[in-house]
């Protein structure tokens, strides 16, 4: 047996073979068809406009309880899970359904972000008089990555389950989609491209992590590709499902590995500083990995002169493993800056 | 569901794994090159040294090398393999004190290959120790075609036509004529005494700056004196620089040049070495239809061919072993030059490179000038020992702060230079 094979028996062995009428009719529920589809997406832009409508005006308000208000109204969660289902059944009309919602859902927010903005923004002149709830959501970090695939994983867990249905609030809280589409809107319309973009990025990232997790918890329950068709079509619908994982798969790749760089720069940064000077405190780090290069600014307080900060320079070089410029401002006055290739 | 709690709790491990730092990897062979290039100019020597074939080189470059480098050879800890020295004064002082390798046979005929005899440096005890690796031309005054072509402004060709502009500029706009700053961590005021070096050089000729650098003519001497006054008057008086007084002393040389771009333009003109071009924006275009040109600072007569003030940065050996010497023929080399000369920002004065397919951008007109220019000086400053050096850097920037008057800083200059014997 191939070692693919084997891990396919492996996976067959692990769960239900076939999960129940419960859970399939659950999972068939999320995005209904017939006669009823026109109802579900009036209702699904309703909320989307709703939801993120309260996400901009908490954001705008810097107020974290409206924000999770927000997340609650947002109908996002349905579509992700009818995309992660369809991905594992591989079912392509499901999918492109999902997917065409997902779409609708985002433009839509960040419309309103974007609109809200212009009603509510007033002028910030500079991303550091932006409201915390707005910057945080332009620093797509590891924590954020973690909390969207524990969030995915719950929500694949929850959907198919009538029983654990009471965990879903907490689940849509968890994957908060809405606030940082309407954080796309309102930093474009203050013309803050970079942040954005990276808000924008936040949200496809989380929504990639959200449809892996929630698609190998499903597999797990027991969804499997429908094998009633005949084998020319499955073909086509497996490749199709395979180009989305793909799709979903490299922007996911790319962030982890970025926020994976950064968070192995900052633990560089730390443990180099301790060995460096035991007098020495750090009083802020701002670090980031660039096309493999570490760019540190390190903020610090001490006694007395600091140790040679080349030294510095080439532990977190070797730490890293990889090119830094360091600069250090010591006791607010003393200035340093060094290369280390 | 276990299986669930198992793969989560493999996914967060991976996720934990990778995340760590690995422990510090010293390898013990690798060669260790210090330097004063930080930022673009690392990269670039950094790409230079991608290609020696030898063992593994680690460069470290300090904005504060020179201080870096002194209490690395004072402590006797930590010593880098080679240096990069921008101040032939102090590869003199370290030749000296026998914290140099001369080179070996091998690297001075690599030397000798590839470089003039005029461009090398003989130590005291007639041995080679430093290689000229990278020259710089600083006698150039950089500013901005369209703005001159604005205001119906042409280049100046001689020291009063120059001094014409800077009366033209001040009552004709309201942008300042220069853009000028001293603040270099502990070379602060290192730009003032480039302005001084060309005005003696043009002023008082090559034969007085010579015998100035050399100690036969004091600092109070008139003719030394004459380029105070006219630095004073030129670019010190009141409106005359952008930002004033503050600027001058708290804006870091490497981003004086920042009003020149701005628009409205904040200044017409900003006096700098052609290292300069690594500081400014990325992708700015140079030349007379980019973003920036420059004009080399006229000399006393209308047309004649001014004078030009150079810099270099010579590389040394301060570790005795084989593949350290391999690395300084290669760095004498063509190949020890060429990667940072393909990016730019780059000129030497090797001999048998062309010019033209080995340089890039305006680092052809940079090698044209230093080849063609019937009178170059090395510049004074680092050609004063450190004590003199160090005294006139400071000096000036009490001077310039308005702490010192300009008769006891060129005393004070002089007494450094001849200690009185009954102090």
């Amino acid at each position: 047996m191939t070692a693919l094979g084997t891990v396919a028996r492996w996976i067959e062995s692990i769960g239900p073979s076939t999960p129940d009428a419960d859970a399939i009719a659950a999972v068939d529920e999320l995005i209904p068809i017939g006669p009823e589809q026109r109802d579900y997406v009036v209702r699904f832009c309703s909320l989307i406009v709703l939801s993120a409508s309260i996400a901009a005006f908490g954001l705008l308000a810097d107020s974290g309880a409206v924000v999770i208000g927000a997340m609650l109204v947002a109908p996002l969660m349905t579509p992700i899970m009818g995309a992660a289902a369809a991905t594992v059944t591989a079912d392509n009309r499901k999918l492109v359904r999902a997917v065409a919602i997902i779409g609708l859902g985002m433009v839509l927010a960040i419309i309103v972000g974007w609109t809200m903005s212009l009603i509510a923004g007033g002028t910030v002149v500079d991303v550091r008089a932006l409201p915390q709830e707005i910057r945080s959501r332009t620093f797509p970090g590891l924590l954020d990555l973690g909390i969207a695939i524990s969030a995915g994983a719950a929500a694949g867990y929850v959907l198919p389950r009538r029983s654990a249905i009471s965990a879903l609030p907490g689940v849509g809280i968890a994957v908060a989609l809405v606030p940082p589409l309407a954080t796309v809107g309102i930093t474009a319309q203050l013309g803050l491209a970079t942040e954005s973009r990276n808000a924008l990025l936040l949200f496809v990232t989380n929504l990639a992590a959200i449809i892996f997790a929630a698609g190998i918890v499903l597999i797990f329950s027991g969804f499997r590709p429908v094998v009633r068709t005949s084998r020319g079509v499955l073909r086509r619908r497996v490749a199709v499902t395979m180009a989305l994982v793909l799709l979903v798969a490299v922007p996911l790749f790319l962030h982890t590995r970025s926020v994976l760089d950064d968070q192995r720069l900052q633990n560089s940064v730390v443990r180099s500083v301790e060995s460096w000077d035991a007098e020495v405190r750090i009083v802020e780090i701002t670090s980031d990995v660039a096309d493999g290069r570490a760019t540190v600014e390190l903020l610090l307080s001490g006694r007395g002169d600091p140790e040679p900060v080349w030294e510095l320079a080439e532990q977190i070089r070797e730490r890293f493993r990889g090119p830094v410029d360091l600069q250090v401002l010591y006791q607010s006055d003393q200035s340093y800056q060094v290369s280390a290739r | 569901m276990k299986y669930l709690t198992a793969l989560l709790v493999v996914a967060s491990s991976l996720l934990a794994a990778c995340a760590g730092e690995g422990s510090p990897d010293q390898t013990p062979q690798a060669i260790t090159v210090f330097g004063p290039w930080i930022g673009s100019d690392a990269d670039a020597f950094a790409a230079v040294l991608d290609g020696f074939d030898g063992a593994e080189v680690r460069y470290t470059g300090s904005a504060d090398f020179v201080g870096d480098l002194q209490a690395r050879i004072s402590s006797g800890v930590g010593l880098p393999d080679v240096a990069l020295i921008p101040q032939p004064a102090l590869i003199e002082e370290l030749a000296s004190s026998g914290d140099l390798v001369p080179f070996s046979d091998d690297v001075v005929s690599a030397v000798e290959d590839n470089f003039t005899s005029d461009s090398l440096r003989l130590s005291t005890d007639g041995k080679l120790y430093s290689i000229p690796y990278r020259s710089n031309v600083k006698s150039l005054v950089w500013y901005r075609p369209d703005v001159f072509d604005t205001n119906g402004w042409d280049p100046p060709t001689s020291l009063d036509e120059l001094d014409a502009l800077v009366n033209r500029i001040e009552t004709d706009t309201d942008m300042a004529p220069w853009c000028f700053s001293i603040s270099a961590g502990g070379q602060t005021g290192w730009p003032a005494t480039d302005w001084i070096e060309d005005l003696v050089l043009r002023q008082a000729g090559p034969d007085v700056y010579d015998q100035w650098v050399d100690g036969r003519i004091a600092f109070s001497d008139p003719m030394i004196r004459n380029a105070f006054e006219a630095f004073d008057e030129l670019v010190l008086s009141r409106g005359r620089t952008f930002g004033g007084a503050q600027a001058i002393a708290e804006v870091d040389v490497a981003r004086a040049s920042g009003p020149l771009f701005t628009d409205p333009a904040g200044c017409a003109m900003y006096k700098q070495a052609s290292f300069a071009t690594s500081w400014f924006a990325n992708g700015t275009t140079i030349g007379a239809d980019g973003e920036v040109d420059f004009f080399t600072l006229p000399g006393t007569d209308v047309g004649s061919s001014p004078p030009l003030l150079i810099a270099g940065t010579g590389a040394v050996q301060l570790a005795d072993r084989p593949e350290v010497s391999e690395l300084m023929a290669y760095l004498a080399s063509p190949d020890g030059g060429r990667a940072w000369a393909e990016r730019g920002s780059y000129i030497s004065p090797r001999t048998n490179v062309d010019p033209d397919s080995y340089y890039r951008g305006s680092d052809i007109r940079f090698g044209a000038l230093l080849k063609d220019a019937e009178v170059t000086r090395f510049d004074a400053s680092d050609e004063f020992d450190s004590a003199l050096r160090s005294a006139m850097l400071t000096g000036m920037t009490s001077w310039i702060a308005g702490r010192q008057t300009l008769d006891e800083l060129l005393a004070a200059l002089d007494a450094v230079r001849s200690p009185d014997p009954s102090d």
